[in-house]
């Protein structure tokens, strides 16, 4: 008989069967912070559910997201598909320049979420009762849109053009700011206009932006700035990894610096509360929120994320008062607001479950901003409720 | 549970080698049985009973056969019971909803079928249960008297789901052996056989069938692809299928000799073939040979000439279409190369019999692949026909449009590791790097690269269940 032993077969026993251990001896992790995701801790089904065949499913999930290691194990395989050139990692494209770009393509647009949002849009400016040059919407271009140079070669990203075309064609009762232009210029220069690890738009640009539309703005109450100057920015975090990094978790890749304007520039009554569904009554005396910098998700330092309704009140006493309809995009951009207005109010209607029309009146909104990432502007189902019905 | 899931690698698969290899010798088959139900049961807790059922009808109409023959009669009541039975149980839980589907078309009037939830599996151990009655029946093997044997051979996981298809006859010895016979070892040279042929499946299923799969669903969701993209995606398509097939079979036949059973082959590089003739001798091998021997044999074959010959091609391969899943794309795909096997074994033949092996190719390659647009075209007719009008270049998409670019680009690196996996070159190439190296390091290095093999798989299974949101989820 064959007396050479052969260490294989037993040697991927005990790697399969430590693995197996491993589950075992490390604790169940809650959360994950890269998914932004509970994760499953456990497993508990019913008699009728298991004989209905959902053991098999649900085991296999919870273990999948206990699996030891998860991360790194994930990390390794993002690395080796980079290494086999692989120019897209789940929808996130690595980009030119140690750039990661979120791809957005036709195939996630929906024609008909578009045009209900701008029917809703058009529905609720027309009865607000507020003047058109009161209401502006700004929505601002994905990254892949501007930074379309940086982009792999050939690869697809939606339209943007046409949707702007579109937007200014049939939004009615409001101005439409078209941001591209003072973006694009920006994206030349040394400034970063997005985040190399994250979906959003840096300070920076947002404060172009704030500058290139201040006209629009009511006239700030106390304004120490002289025409032209833009407002300071303080560096507060050079070690951020964004959204998109967690999405693809390869390794070796730079982190970004996060900036804020400089606090010293706003108001001296600023009062920032949070209200909503489930929250307790929350004050503070700053649009940020620095324990923020603390976590992964950096971005947060701007009101602590989002909320169903923000309200600021500035101490400036002009009789303006804002409604910003938002996604997380506008929360590095209204800061720069604050000396403009008596009163910001911010809406997430994800979150918000009131009516946005009684609150318009209640609150004696003067002016509307509407600030949405663009393509998020036309898929997100949000602005359905602004709709009368 | 599938085996590229963490459940089968990380507990089933090390707890039931080590049992089965401390256990006695003659409770191994008792083992393989329980361990084989309880996989079963893990994903089909209610259908493993039918499992059980088709084991035990069968297991009494091979006896029922053999008692007849033994009384001197043909024993043929019990035949025609077990292939009415499992052509039964196949038709009423595969095919019914099809059928009902079909006649609501064509005739507008609902038969009321039910439509119910596949059985996993039960087009593999149906059609071998057959083969085991129909073997009795022609005296080519004895009736197993040993239920627990029957049992083993029926239920046994490692080609319960995904085959190759076993025969009973190829593994009647070991089976009745497997209790008897010497204590076996992890240690062995088969026991290593066995363990690198699982892992090569496993390579094959997650590293290259999962990616191209991936991909084929992202350009067959694209609203407008250009024709060049919907040909990536073929491909990707024609990738996906060999290594997710032929990556089970592998794991199949690793775990098979692992237990100690040597399976048969199922492929051996199909896509390499020179004619279509040639394709089907490659491709699925355990079914094709099923079909020959147990339909288009019994049918005369290729013994009552052209005309019959012709007919029994046509009808085997509508089957074959049909077997693959419940859907007119299948039937379809089926008759599709049944044509072509018609139009090979005519004249097309002696004609690739001239030309060399890659002008061959040029040939049977678009052939294979645009087969496989209608076998996954499974979302109904008028997908098919867009996507081979466009793939034609008859339905007004463009040639390029720029993406095709990017997908060459970001993928072409893993084509080519892709393409070069449907032959046998990278084995070859392996084994003549390895025999160059120190004798002694190079069982080592083999084991160094299976655990960095496996270590790939791990992680692309945690990253095929990586799943970001950017926006909290409860």
């Amino acid at each position: 008989m064959n007396k050479i032993r052969h260490i294989t077969a037993p040697l991927i026993v005990c790697c399969l069967a430590a693995a197996g251990a491993g589950f075992f001896l490390t604790p169940d992790r809650l959360f994950s912070e890269n998914e932004n995701r509970v994760l499953k801790t456990g497993v508990s089904l019913s008699l009728q559910e298991i004989l209905q065949g959902e053991l098999d499913h649900e085991v296999e999930s919870y273990l999948t997201d206990q699996m030891p290691l998860r991360d790194s194990m994930v990390q390794l395989s993002s690395d080796v598909r980079r290494l086999l050139g692989q120019k897209k990692i789940g929808d996130v494209y690595l980009a030119k320049e140690g750039y990661l770009i979120s791809a957005v393509t036709r195939e996630d647009l929906s024609m008909q979420q578009q045009e209900k949002n701008i029917a809703a849009f058009n529905d609720f400016f027309q009865s607000c009762g507020l003047a058109p040059s009161r209401i502006t919407v700004l929505p601002v271009p994905d990254a892949g849109l501007i930074l379309s140079e940086r982009l792999p070669a050939g690869a697809p990203m939606y339209d943007g053009d046409g949707v702007m075309r579109t937007l200014s064609e049939k939004l009615r009762g409001c101005a439409l700011v078209d941001v591209r232009p003072a973006l694009s210029a920006l994206s030349q220069s040394e400034t970063p206009v997005f985040y190399r690890t994250d979906h959003h738009w840096t300070t920076a640009a947002a404060r172009e932006v704030y500058s290139a539309c201040r006209g629009r703005f009511p006239a700030p109450f106390e304004d120490s700035l002289s025409s032209g100057e833009l407002p300071a920015l303080k560096t507060v975090s050079d070690r951020f990894h964004g959204s998109l990094y967690s999405k693809v978790l390869c390794s070796g890749i730079p982190y970004d610096t996060v900036q804020v304007p400089d606090p010293a520039g706003d108001p001296e009554e600023l009062t920032v509360r949070y209200a909503g569904s489930g929250l307790s009554e929350r004050v503070q005396n700053s649009c940020l929120v620095t324990d923020c910098l603390k976590q992964k998700d950096q971005y947060a330092v701007f009101f602590g994320g989002n909320f169903s309704h923000i309200s600021i009140e500035t101490g400036i006493q002009n009789g303006r008062k804002l409604l910003v309809i938002k996604d997380s995009f506008a929360n590095c951009f209204v800061p720069f607001l604050t000396r403009h207005y008596e009163e910001i109010h911010m809406l997430d209607l994800r979150y918000f479950t009131g009516n946005p029309r009684t609150f318009l009146q209640e609150r004696g909104i003067t002016d509307i901003l509407v600030l949405y990432e663009l393509s998020n502007l036309i898929t997100d189902p949000g602005p359905e409720m602004l709709s009368d019905g | 549970m599938v085996f590229s899931s963490l459940t089968f690698l990380a507990f089933f698969m090390p707890a039931v080698l080590l049992v089965y290899y401390a256990a006695p010798v003659k409770a191994r088959n008792g083992i393989l049985t329980a361990a084989s139900l309880f996989f079963y049961a893990w994903g089909e807790p209610k259908y493993v009973l039918l499992m059980l059922f088709s084991t035990v009808f069968d297991y009494f109409n091979g006896l029922g056969i053999r008692y007849r023959q033994n009384q001197g009669r043909r024993g043929t009541e019990f035949l025609l019971l077990s292939i009415a039975g499992n052509l039964f149980l196949l038709g009423f839980f595969k095919y019914a909803g099809f059928f009902g589907e079909t006649v609501h078309t064509l005739f507008g009037r609902n038969p009321g079928l039910p439509q119910l939830p596949l059985p996993i599996g039960i087009s593999f151990y149906t059609f071998q249960t057959m083969s085991y009655t129909i073997d009795v029946y022609r005296k080519e093997i004895e009736a197993q008297k040993d239920l627990l044997c029957f049992a083993a051979y029926v239920t046994m996981f490692p080609q319960l789901i995904a085959g190759p298809i076993v025969r009973y006859r190829s593994v009647a010895q070991e089976l009745s052996e497997n209790t008897l016979g010497p204590r076996r070892s992890l240690w062995s040279a088969d026991a290593q056989a066995g363990m690198t042929r699982f892992l090569a499946g496993l390579g094959k299923k997650v590293l290259l069938a999962n990616p191209a799969g991936a991909l084929w669903t992202e350009i067959s969701g694209l609203q407008a692809p250009s024709v060049a993209v919907l040909w990536i995606g073929a491909v990707c398509f024609t990738f996906q299928i060999y290594f997710d097939f032929s990556g089970y079979s592998d794991m199949a036949i690793g775990l098979g000799k692992l237990l100690g059973f040597t399976f048969p082959e199922n492929f051996h590089y199909p896509y390499t073939c020179t004619s279509i003739t040639d394709f089907w001798r490659r491709w699925h091998m355990t079914l094709g040979s099923w079909f020959r021997e147990y339909v288009y044999i019994p049918l005369g074959g290729n013994q009552r000439g052209l005309g019959l010959q012709l007919r029994n091609i046509m009808i085997v391969w509508m089957l074959t279409g049909l077997w693959h899943g419940a859907a007119w794309n299948f039937v379809l795909w089926g008759l599709y190369y049944g044509l072509i096997l018609a139009a090979e074994k005519l004249f097309l033949l002696k004609l690739l019999d001239r030309l060399p092996a890659w002008f061959c190719r040029l040939y049977t390659l678009p052939v294979i692949i645009t087969g496989w647009v209608i076998f996954a075209s499974t979302e109904g007719s008028g997908v098919l026909t867009e996507r081979l009008g466009t793939l034609f270049g008859a339905a007004g998409a463009p040639l390029a449009d720029g993406s095709e670019l990017f997908y060459l680009s970001s993928f072409g690196l893993l084509f080519g590791i892709m393409l070069l996996g449907c032959t046998p070159f990278p084995k070859g190439a392996a084994e003549r790097i390895l025999q160059k190296c120190p004798k002694k390091l190079q069982e080592p290095l083999k084991n160094l690269w299976l655990v960095v093999l496996l270590l790939l798989c791990l992680s692309f299974l945690a990253s095929d269940s990586y799943n970001p949101f950017l926006y909290f989820r409860f």
